[in-house]
């Protein structure tokens, strides 16, 4: 049965990296004063970057996702969000989640080094790392109640709850109803409605390190 | 300039930011236009079938690693050396397909790729963390000295084929980097040691810690010491080593915007080494076995800044010294090597790098003797270089084009140009195929400049020597090379990549006989028959390599690969020279290995390797067939046991000889070790 481990005290708000921004909106605004002189034509709505809509997509699913009453309760405690392996989203998710809320409290963005502290996240996003790791972590997270979304290749087959794919430079994703199932997380039919493809088949991972 | 996919990745990359951020701040229209779609629509407020039809920018080669990748890249993970068993970082690179890595005694080996393979390999470039490890003195490099904590390896990156472009000089074969885990990765204690028939025994201790919120650093300390190999009646070789090493490495992440690296490593090393050397008196060879050390450190370091993904700013410095004291050899070497890197978008699927470089490098050469000599005994040279990259998405992620060159100016042949053109085509996520030209030149080494080395001596009468003389208007070598690779998914389980090449050389060293003088020191008078390092040879090689994946469980995987490889050398009609020629005989023909990796019940995990070469004729090397074994039981995160077999398929075997220097044949012998690893 899934249980809960012990939760995440509340924690201070991250700042962004105002720098960063800053550099990064240099760099946007020249690159797209060049286009904008050398291709007239460029179209009207400009694309995002990639892990822009990553992170927007981690905050729509929660709106999808149930998890069990237990792993809730403690009100002022935030909504974790924790981000495993080579962080690929860099301050990007920081900036978009800013002042968001999940589940009804406040969006907590933590970088987390080893798998034993994954347990206490509600959301585990595994960036890049060695398979045998991502296995072990997987293997880990089985039942807990903790939503993992990955982006390696075969992550829902090997027990991750959510992979997601590029199609034609769009962000989609699959799902594995077993992993979130053994999770005790519940899924609304209407997030399955937009999956790329929704895997049902038991998986194994018995099997590793 | 950290690994070759971010190699190719940064190394296709990193350049330029102060140029650009100085012309960006000094445009504030630019600053305004953009403060209009600055206040970026809220995503978060996008419906879920919204967020799904947001389009994309184009993945930046960092997150999109080698399957996309325009050149032929293998990665080593540190996993994949730990499991191998692999004990020193010639042993790791075994594991690559198209390498031919051939081990000549106890501490030396020959590595190269797509031919050419020496002991003094003279094609390969190789760094470590940015800094490279080749030496001027033979443009090759002392495997026995290039080491460092296996356990703190995160990858080993090869590119086989050119990488001139970016990486310079030298990348004339291939680009090894070998790259280590920042120290925010390696925290907590790590310590094994272990032993058995040839690894008489070694230790390995680290220990990272964290400084502040956002330093981390580690501190390693090793040791091994290697039992001697055999002569083909099996007596021992008198080339058993042992080497001791530190070091330390201290990052500082500012989130994600600025990243410092500082680190270091010093070395010594006791090595048994035995040399036979013509003489000029009765019985005209001798053979030498003093003990050599060989000791040496090195400092770095590195500034990152990242003005955003797809645009930082790098600089490094690293300071190098190596020193190497043997009968033959007794060389000091100090390097100081300078060097920046820029990165930026420019339009919409454009991306620029550029870099810089200075290297300033001086040796001592004061062991200089009948056998190896170097006039002037000293000498300081400098390099500087620069390149220049861009890279077009031409068609929605599809076609990307590389456009680069490098431009370098070094002591023994001025300016060098070497340009190169690579495109990728990836019509879906499962297949990618892609071809590039390029052309790339290996510069003069030390020895070819102002080197002496004596090949033979014979009674006569008159006596007569016979040595090798550098020349100081001896030219690059030159490469056009000419790729074409292939890598499909072809399904979940499976994977292929196929590479393919076709190289044709020019100005090859080859040697012209010179007019014969006589010599009276040393004594006795001898004639001298010098033969002069000179550029007239041509060759052109082909060959393919092919790696395949298949993992047909989450536990199981295996790894195959094969290379193909010839080699047609030419010298002009009536050239003096008989031993250039011989380089089409020194590497395999054909290369197979095959490798499985399960992970059994209770955490065990067991490793086969196999592997085939095929002869050496100029060697008189058979091919041979070996394998490698590992056993590892892992009852917990903190504890690992394991018992590795090496060579297990016979008792000895030849890899390969010497050329230049007359080292006695050694073969390498069925080895088996235990090790133990803690963790905390």
């Amino acid at each position: 049965m899934p249980h809960c481990l012990p939760s995440t005290q509340p924690a201070p708000g991250r700042s962004p990296a105002l720098w960063h921004a800053g550099g990064w909106r240099r760099t946007a605004g020249w690159g797209l004063l060049l286009a904008g002189l050398l291709a007239p034509s460029l179209g009207a709505e400009p694309p995002r970057h990639q892990y822009e809509v990553k992170a927007a997509l981690l905050h729509s699913f929660t709106k999808f996702v149930q998890w069990p009453e237990a792993c809730l309760q403690d009100a002022p405690y935030p909504f974790v969000i924790g981000i495993l392996g080579k962080d690929p989203f860099g301050t990007r998710i920081d900036l978009v989640l800013d002042g968001k809320t999940a589940q009804g409290r406040p969006i907590l963005i933590r970088r987390v080094d080893s798998i034993e502290a994954v347990g206490s996240c509600h959301i585990v996003f595994f960036g890049a790392m060695e398979p045998e790791r991502e296995q072990r972590a997987l293997k880990r997270l089985g039942d807990l109640p903790v939503l993992t979304i990955g982006e390696s290749d075969t992550f829902v087959e090997r027990g991750g709850a959510i992979q997601f794919i590029r199609v034609q430079n769009r962000v989609h994703f699959r799902i594995n109803l077993q992993a979130t199932g053994d999770a005790g997380l519940r899924i609304d039919p209407n997030l399955l409605k937009v999956a790329s493809e929704i895997l049902q088949a038991p998986h194994s991972n018995k099997h590793s390190e | 300039m950290n690994s070759l996919v971010t190699g190719l990745s940064r190394a296709w990359r990193h350049a330029g930011l102060v140029l650009f951020w100085v012309m960006a701040s000094s445009l504030p229209a630019a600053e305004e236009a953009d403060l209009n779609r600055e206040t970026p629509d809220d995503l978060t407020e996008l419906s879920l079938e919204e967020l799904i039809n947001v389009e994309i920018t184009s993945v930046s080669r960092k997150e999109e690693p080698i399957f996309k990748a325009p050149s032929a890249v293998t990665i080593v993970t540190g996993n994949d050396i730990r499991r191998s068993g692999a004990t020193s970082i010639p042993e790791a690179l075994r594991m690559v397909p198209g390498l031919d890595v051939a081990q000549v005694n106890a501490h030396d080996w020959a590595i190269s790729s797509r031919g050419f393979n020496d002991l003094f390999a003279n094609k390969l470039l190789v760094l470590m963390d940015g800094r490279s490890v080749y030496t001027p003195l033979f443009s090759g490099v002392f495997w026995d000295v290039q080491d460092t904590m296996l356990e703190d390896i995160e990858r080993i990156e090869v590119i086989r084929g050119p990488g001139a472009t970016l990486w310079g000089a030298n990348a004339v074969n291939g680009v090894i980097n070998i790259i280590t885990k920042g120290a925010r990765d390696t925290q907590g204690l790590l310590a094994n040691a272990g032993g058995g028939t040839e690894e008489r025994g070694f230790a390995n201790l680290r220990y990272g810690g964290q400084l502040a919120e956002n330093t981390h650093y580690r501190v390693y300390t090793k040791y091994f010491n290697r039992d001697d190999t055999v002569t083909p009646s099996g007596d021992d070789s008198n080339d058993a080593w042992s080497m001791a090493r530190t070091g330390f490495r201290a990052d500082y992440e500012q989130d994600w915007i600025n990243t410092l690296t500082f680190q270091g490593d010093l070395y010594y090393g006791d090595l048994d080494d035995t040399y036979i050397v013509p003489t000029l008196t009765p019985p005209y060879t001798s053979v030498v076995d003093e003990p050599a050390h060989v000791s040496g450190g090195n400092g770095l370091a590195r500034w990152t800044h990242h003005f955003s993904e797809e645009a930082d700013l790098q600089l490094q410095l690293y300071y190098d010294r190596t020193e190497r004291n043997t009968s033959l050899i007794d060389e000091a070497r100090n390097t100081v090597d300078l060097d920046l890197q820029h990165r930026f978008p420019i339009l919409e699927r454009h991306e620029v790098i550029w870099g810089l470089g200075y290297r300033f490098a001086h040796d001592d050469q004061s062991g200089n003797n009948f056998a190896l000599s170097f006039d002037p005994t000293d000498r300081s040279t400098h390099l500087y270089s620069s390149f220049l990259q861009t890279e077009w998405d031409l068609l929605e992620d599809l076609v990307e084009l590389t456009l680069g060159s490098k431009f370098e100016h070094n002591d023994y042949t001025g300016f060098e140009v070497q340009p190169g053109a690579r495109l990728t085509w990836t019509p879906n996520d499962r297949n990618t195929v892609w071809g590039a030209v390029s052309r790339a030149v290996r510069t003069p080494s030390r020895v070819e400049d102002d080197g002496r080395v004596l090949n033979t001596v014979t009674p006569g009468p008159p006596l007569t020597a016979v040595s090798l003389f550098g020349n100081n208007s001896f030219e690059s070598e030159e490469l056009t090379a000419y790729e074409l690779g292939y890598r499909v998914k072809a399904h979940a389980q499976v994977s292929v990549d196929v590479a393919t090449f076709y190289n044709d050389y020019d100005s090859l060293r080859s040697f012209e006989s010179g007019s014969p003088f006589l010599e009276n020191n040393p004594p006795p008078p001898h004639v001298v028959v010098p033969f002069e390092a000179v550029n007239d040879m041509t060759a052109e090689t082909y060959g393919a390599e092919v790696a395949l994946e298949y993992r047909p469980l989450d536990w199981w995987r295996w790894r195959a690969s094969y290379t193909y490889l010839r080699m047609q050398l030419h010298l002009p009609d009536g050239s003096p020279d008989t031993i250039s020629e011989s380089a089409e005989g020194t590497s395999p023909h054909n290369q197979a290995g095959l490798r499985t990796s399960i992970d059994l019940p209770w955490n065990v995990q067991l490793d086969l390797t196999g592997r085939y070469v095929d002869s050496l004729p100029t060697y008189g090397i058979p091919a041979y067939v070996t394998m490698d074994a590992r056993l590892g039981w892992r009852p917990n995160d903190r504890l690992e046991v394991a018992v590795v077999g090496q060579n297990l398929l016979d008792d000895q075997h030849p890899e390969f000889r010497s050329s230049f220097i007359t080292v006695p044949a050694a073969e390498i012998q069925r080895a088996f070790y235990a090790k133990l690893s803690i963790k905390f």
